[in-house]
């Protein structure tokens, strides 16, 4: 049955491991091959896991990746990396800078999309982050405006996207939560993510969160993709009731896991929001999933919360079935 | 004389070594292994030399840099009665986060809360150190309300506390007080709110005192402020055009401005000579010009700090010799 199809947004945990192995590596204590190689352990892990829970499109966990918009800057043409700033609490993070044009100079994700396919059956989702988010996350000092700098990014991402479908990629997700939080520069984003996608025949999905979705809704449905997916747990499943009254043209990713909170989520809370959800949508255009990535978990609540997800789904499919 | 100033906030580290770092001293402290005096003591060592940095760069009007600040409610929020701290939010449109505080229980000031910290910085600084502390309306705008249940109440009351606030910042010493309305750019609908808000946060206060905004333009509000008795207002020329406009259609405005004019969101170094002629132009509508960058300098990484603020003062001083001292 293809209704109600899980999957997760895209992080995982790492496990202390490989944490521990970055900080060495950062401090020159351990070298690239052998950062490389538990990187590859910890993707083995975290497939096998999926497939444990029995999630039904597979992500690799993105276990090779800090920051979502400096890990694909790092590997651009035309992107210098600035010092720390903070970005809360005692948290600090290094920021992109651009400095020239930005040009891929080789495929970012390829490698580590076809790796995770090969340990599995189930399809594994080619996960790219949105050239609108780049640009808003990063510094800019060479191009003359947001507009310029977002559609180069467009263009890169486009690349990247296009030899992710050429590897086997059936699924490819661009994520753009940094699209709500400027609602007048939809347009912009909306331009770039037509760049990003065109030609492309795998379904594509674009995960925002963060979000005063009200101000950018119903303009966010012209986003070039097949898929949004939004955090709707977090909030109660409130923002369905926006959908009652201007439709949702697009499949939707139901984000059912609240991922800021460390206990595990309520089975029944995630079969309400499901049933919420068909009420509005036919079960296949729905895709069950965690509201956000799920990095900032332990491994351990982590999975926790997708076997509740999966179950929930189940029970749910069972009813379905039995009418 | 046109004046150099600042908005508020300076990082909090270095990347270099020639002092203990703030971000390394909170972490021993969180595990245990710094006592508070010792955390105390790398606060006070790091806001020395941010004053020393400002003033060697020459902005005349300098900060203490709200190194303890992880944020500009919750420092207060924590400290006043009926205030829970909450989760992590994002600050407007920044992809920074904040703790949001919740309003659980009436809200009560019980004894000053930055004064300490002021009365500390100001007896390490030459230059003219101000106090910025939120404006009433933005302080509720950045904080969730499950008490009140009234917007207006909630910043009357928060103005009341800041006024409380204010006075015994003025007690100690300062004579300048900033309140910091950045909300304001967000909710224009809200304006005649934020400015009875602000009437009272600065009510019996003999200080100069008036408000910053940033992140947007008041574009269609900034007459409303001209009516209040507030001595200055400050406007950021970087994140939108809406301010430029409005003020193109001014030949003079009655009170001071604060000018935000380098983008303290963006490490991009801004061009002298645009600095110079767009500054010129706003000095002949104001009686007193303070020019600054847009917002806090945190969004910056350190490294930027240094470029940004001489070419500040670089290009002030240039606008201050060609007009001769007025």
């Amino acid at each position: 049955m293809s209704a109600l199809l899980t999957t997760s947004v895209g992080s995982f945990p790492k496990p202390d491991y490989l944490q521990k192995a970055r900080n060495d590596f950062y401090r020159g204590k351990l070298d690239k091959g052998k950062l490389h190689e538990l990187e590859q352990q910890a993707t083995r892990e975290v497939i096998q896991k999926q497939e444990e829970i029995g999630l039904d499109i597979l992500v690799d966990g993105e276990m090779y990746r800090g920051d979502m918009a400096t890990y694909f800057a790092e590997q651009l043409e035309g992107f210098k990396i600035s010092g720390l700033v903070r970005s809360y609490g005692n948290r600090y993070y290094r920021k992109p800078v651009a400095v020239g044009r930005i040009r891929r100079k080789t495929p970012i994700t390829v490698s580590w999309y076809t790796f995770a396919q090969s340990l599995t059956q189930k399809p594994i989702k080619g996960m790219l982050t949105g050239p609108y988010t780049i640009m808003d996350w990063s510094f800019d000092e060479y191009y003359p405006s947001r507009r310029a700098f977002a559609l180069d990014l467009a263009e890169v991402i486009h690349e990247e996207a296009a030899d992710l479908e050429k590897a086997g990629a059936k699924y490819i997700q661009i994520d753009e939560p940094a699209v709500s939080t400027r609602p007048e520069e939809i347009d912009l984003a909306i331009e770039a993510m037509k760049i990003v996608t065109k030609g492309l025949k795998a379904k594509t999905i674009t995960h925002i969160c963060y979000g005063d979705f009200e101000k950018i809704y119903p303009q966010m449905l012209s986003l070039a993709v097949d898929q949004i997916d939004l955090e709707l747990a977090n909030r109660d499943f409130a923002l369905l009731d926006l959908f009652k009254k201007q439709p949702f043209t697009k499949e939707i990713g139901l984000g059912v896991l609240d991922v800021h909170r460390h206990e595990t989520d309520s089975k029944e809370k995630v079969k309400k929001g499901i049933k919420k959800a068909l009420e509005i949508f036919p079960p296949e255009r729905i895709y069950v999933d965690p509201d956000c990535g799920l990095k900032t978990r332990t491994p351990e609540e982590a999975f926790a919360k997708l076997k509740v997800m999966v179950e929930a789904r189940n029970e749910i499919r069972l009813e379905l079935q039995g009418g | 004389m046109i004046l150099t100033t600042v908005i508020g906030n300076y990082p909090k580290i270095t990347e270099n070594a020639s002092l203990p770092s703030i971000r390394q001293a909170i972490h021993q402290h969180d595990e245990g292994r710094l006592i508070d005096a010792d955390l105390e003591k790398v606060f006070q060592e790091n806001t020395v030399r941010v004053i020393r940095e400002q003033e060697a760069l020459g902005i005349d009007i300098i900060t203490d840099g709200q190194l303890l600040w992880e944020d500009i409610v919750t420092p207060l929020a924590s400290k006043i009665e009926g205030f829970k701290i909450n989760g992590l939010t994002r600050f407007f449109n920044n992809n920074v986060y904040y703790r949001q505080p919740v309003v659980v229980g009436k809200l009560l000031w019980k004894s000053p809360i930055t004064v300490e910290n002021f009365r500390f910085a100001k007896s390490k600084a030459t230059h003219i150190l101000k106090a910025v502390l939120p404006g009433p309306f933005t302080f509720a705008a950045l904080s969730e309300d499950t008490f009140y249940h009234n917007e207006r109440t909630l910043v009357l009351t928060l103005a009341e506390i800041l006024n409380q606030e204010a006075k015994a910042l003025e007690a100690a010493g300062a004579t300048i007080l900033q309140f910091d309305e950045p909300a304001l750019v967000f909710h224009k609908e809200k304006a005649l709110l934020a400015i009875e808000g602000l009437q009272k946060a600065m009510a019996g206060l003999k200080s100069k005192k008036g408000i910053r905004t940033y992140f947007g333009d008041l574009e269609g509000i900034f007459d409303s402020f001209l009516d209040t008795d507030m001595d200055f207002i400050g406007l950021d020329f970087v994140s939108s055009e809406g301010n430029r406009n409005l003020l193109k259609k001014k030949k003079k405005i009655s009170k001071s401005l604060g000018a935000g004019c380098v983008d303290a969101r963006n490490t991009r170094l801004e061009n002298p000579k645009i600095l110079k002629d767009f500054i010129q132009e706003l000095v002949e509508k104001t009686p007193q010009l303070y020019v600054s960058p847009n917002c806090g300098l945190e969004f910056l990484p350190y490294a930027s700090i240094a470029p940004k603020l001489s070419r500040l003062v670089e290009v002030v001083r240039q606008c201050n010799a060609r007009g001769g001292v007025q």
